[in-house]
């Protein structure tokens, strides 16, 4: 199975999205995720619908540990045409959090990646990707959920000083900014405007790493209402419910 | 996490605010799998069979595709029919068995156990259910099938979600040529003549219905197109023509019509185009979607029907039945001069042994009727009445006006599936709107 994708935290509502479009193009794929069980079942369905070539790796980078056995058996199938890092968790807002969830939340939105990524990097083709899943969140702190934001923010600029590193030299890095999509870590939240369809905004995540993008807000509109949100005065800032 | 949002039912006349729940993996639904409430598919059921007051568990995104070994596949409940005709017939399977439309999913088609065209030839869906894995109010996963705890089989089969939440259904699919079916048009003049191109075709077509013309009245009354249908072989098509070909896009009803755009006059004109654009003449050979599910070229068509939404009155009456007392109940709904804009008339096979399953053997009769207010509500009660004098029986997928005292002479199994009910549910916690509007929910 040489030139598959890995996919980090395959059980993702995105990242099964995007399995799906990898698949369908024929790609094979390496699905690495906490519950094996549910990595099972996703692989099974990409299977059966695209006959497509999935393996499926049991990884729990909660734990805390390095998890140098996903990197021994990712070894056997380098080169890779690229990895996905879309694990995540949504943190509850700091004053409702215990220690204990601030500094799970901070490990595996971040934390986690660094060692990860940097282990993972020679198996990966020169000129092939790597993606972060990251959020507009990072973009501006905000009182409902700036613990997430800053993990999302560091994940952010890891992702784009990757880039610099390996510019002309190896896989080509892309940073995803992701706005609302309708996934379970969304359900129940009130969105203005609605939360985008995971489907449509796999396509979109596709299209900009092909094209080497560095960063794409996905979907675009939230290009502009984070620039709107960045550059808001504070006492304006201040004013806002969000 | 909860979200508590409006569900409705596919007519949407009926509403309420639920806590809904979607999970994602199975161990977000064993987690999430507390209090009362019932499971939701694509919400294709008319009146309130996937709602409730309290928890809705919308399954559609466990909907992956598990295993598929000797035709038979095994997939999770929210997977929809349409998915799997896309998936399958490419390799020559299809559905042996397809309702009008084919946003539904496989719990809800369980649940219903709906039938199609081709039910006087290939019974309900339920025939070609091997095994279904069926989360009780005890928690557990049980896998039953026809061989395997028959009785909790046989209720959940058109049970309407009320034994459980059904999270896998391995389901029989049947080999095809072509992805094409060979159609035949007929039209007849009145309802006799109707009724006797059933029992002349009905031997050799699989796929028979008829489209009733609802508002000829007077010697025209119950004139109709007719369709008989039958497996296009691939001998059949031109060498250029793919054999399973796919739809391309679909239409979209972006906004509510105002109530009442869709008034008499409109259906009139509608019924009598309909009529008079099929003309009986040469076979056609028809791509699956548009002889299967004609309705579907157009997402969210319960909108053409307003904010006040509408309600299908379907039924079907013992063989003894005939063209007098059908026409009887036809012209009470002229009568009434209530706008009814499409019939549909078949002949059903035999009876599936879901203790709550709608079909018997005998002519269905469904009718589309917008919501009114006061009128349409007594329009249903008259019609129901009569349709339980004649020995008939409502289907519950379509249904919001039954009332517990009909339900129990409409279905005489009914004491049969309330004592499996009492044995997996002893505390009533699947219920659903309508399960508590007929007192089918159990417990105290």
């Amino acid at each position: 199975m040489a030139n598959g994708v890995l996919v980090l935290g395959a059980t993702s509502t995105i990242a099964r999205a995007l399995s799906a479009r990898w698949a369908r193009d024929g790609v094979p794929l390496h699905l690495v995720g906490r519950d094996t069980p549910e990595l099972e079942r996703i692989a099974q369905d990409l299977r059966i619908r695209y006959g497509s070539d999935v393996s499926v790796l049991g990884c729990d980078i909660a734990a805390g540990d390095f998890p140098q056995a996903t990197v021994t058996a990712m070894g056997q199938h380098a080169p890779l045409r690229g990895i996905v890092w879309a694990f995540g968790t949504m943190v509850a807002a700091a004053g409702a959090a215990d220690a204990q969830s601030l500094r799970a939340g901070a490990w595996v939105n971040f934390g986690a990646a660094p060692p990860l990524i940097e282990a993972l990097l020679p198996l990966v083709d020169r000129q092939g990707f790597i993606a972060f899943l990251s959020s507009v969140a990072g973009d501006r702190g905000r009182q409902s959920n700036y613990v997430y934001g800053a993990a999302k923010a560091a994940l952010s600029v890891y992702g784009l000083g990757l880039r610099h590193r390996l510019r002309g030299a190896g896989p080509s890095v892309t940073v995803l900014k992701l706005g609302v999509v309708d996934t379970r870590m969304s359900w129940g939240m009130g969105v203005p405007g609605g939360a985008a369809d995971p489907e449509a905004v796999a396509a979109e995540v596709q299209r900009a790493i092909g094209a080497g993008k560095a960063v794409a807000y996905v979907p675009r509109r939230w290009a502009l209402v984070m620039a709107v949100i960045r550059h808001l005065p504070e006492p304006l800032f201040n004013l806002l419910r969000i | 996490m909860g979200k508590q949002i409006e569900v409705a039912g596919w007519g949407h006349q009926m509403r309420v605010a639920a806590d809904v729940e979607r999970p994602e993996t199975v161990r977000a639904l064993e987690s999430s799998c507390h209090g009362q409430g019932i499971a939701r598919g694509l919400g294709r059921s008319y009146g309130d069979a996937a709602i409730a007051p309290e928890r809705v568990w919308m399954m559609t995104r466990l909907n992956r595709m598990l295993s598929f070994r000797n035709g038979v596949l095994t997939a999770e409940a929210g997977t929809s029919l349409g998915d799997i005709l896309r998936v399958f017939l490419p390799r020559g399977y299809t559905l042996p068995v397809t309702p009008g439309t084919q946003w539904v999913t496989l719990g809800g088609a369980v649940a219903a156990d709906v039938h199609g065209k081709n039910h006087h030839t290939a019974g309900t869906f339920s025939r070609y259910v091997e095994e279904i894995t069926l989360c009780t109010a005890d928690g557990e996963m049980r896998r039953i099938g026809p061989g395997r705890d028959p009785d909790l089989f046989w209720a959940t089969v058109g049970g309407m979600g009320l034994t459980g939440l059904i999270l896998e259904v391995s389901l029989r699919l049947q080999a095809i040529e072509t992805g094409y079916i060979s159609v035949d048009y007929f039209r007849t003049r009145d309802l006799e003549e109707t009724l006797n191109w059933f029992s002349v075709h009905d031997a050799s077509y699989p796929f028979t219905v008829a489209w009733l013309d609802c508002l000829a009245s007077g010697r025209s009354l119950g004139r109709a197109v007719l369709m008989g249908g039958r497996p296009t072989e691939r001998a059949e098509l031109s060498g250029r023509q793919p054999a399973f070909p796919m739809p391309h896009r679909t239409l979209r009803m972006p906004f509510s019509l105002p109530s009442g755009m869709l008034s008499r006059s409109v259906g009139v004109a509608f019924n009598a185009a309909y009529y008079g654009v099929h003309r009986p003449g040469a076979q056609q050979i028809e791509p699956w979607w548009k002889f299967f599910y004609p309705l579907d070229v157009v997402d969210d068509w319960h909108r053409l029907y307003g904010r006040r939404g509408f309600a299908q009155y379907q039924a079907v009456f013992p063989a003894e039945v005939g063209a007098q007392e059908l026409a009887a109940l036809l012209g009470r709904i002229q009568n009434a001069r209530h706008p009814n804009f499409l019939g549909v008339l078949k002949r059903m096979g035999p009876s599936s042994p879901g203790m709550l399953s709608f079909p018997r053997a005998g002519l269905t009769l469904a009718l589309d009727l917008p919501m009114q207010g006061e009128g349409t509500s007594r329009l249903f009660r008259e019609l129901y009445a009569q349709t339980a004098d004649l020995g008939g029986r409502a289907y519950l997928a379509k249904d919001s006006f039954l009332t517990p005292d009909l339900l129990q002479r409409m279905y005489p199994r009914l004491s049969e599936f309330r004592a499996v009910k009492k044995r997996v549910d002893p505390a009533g916690r699947w219920r659903s709107a309508l399960a508590l509007r007929l007192g089918l929910a159990g417990g105290s």
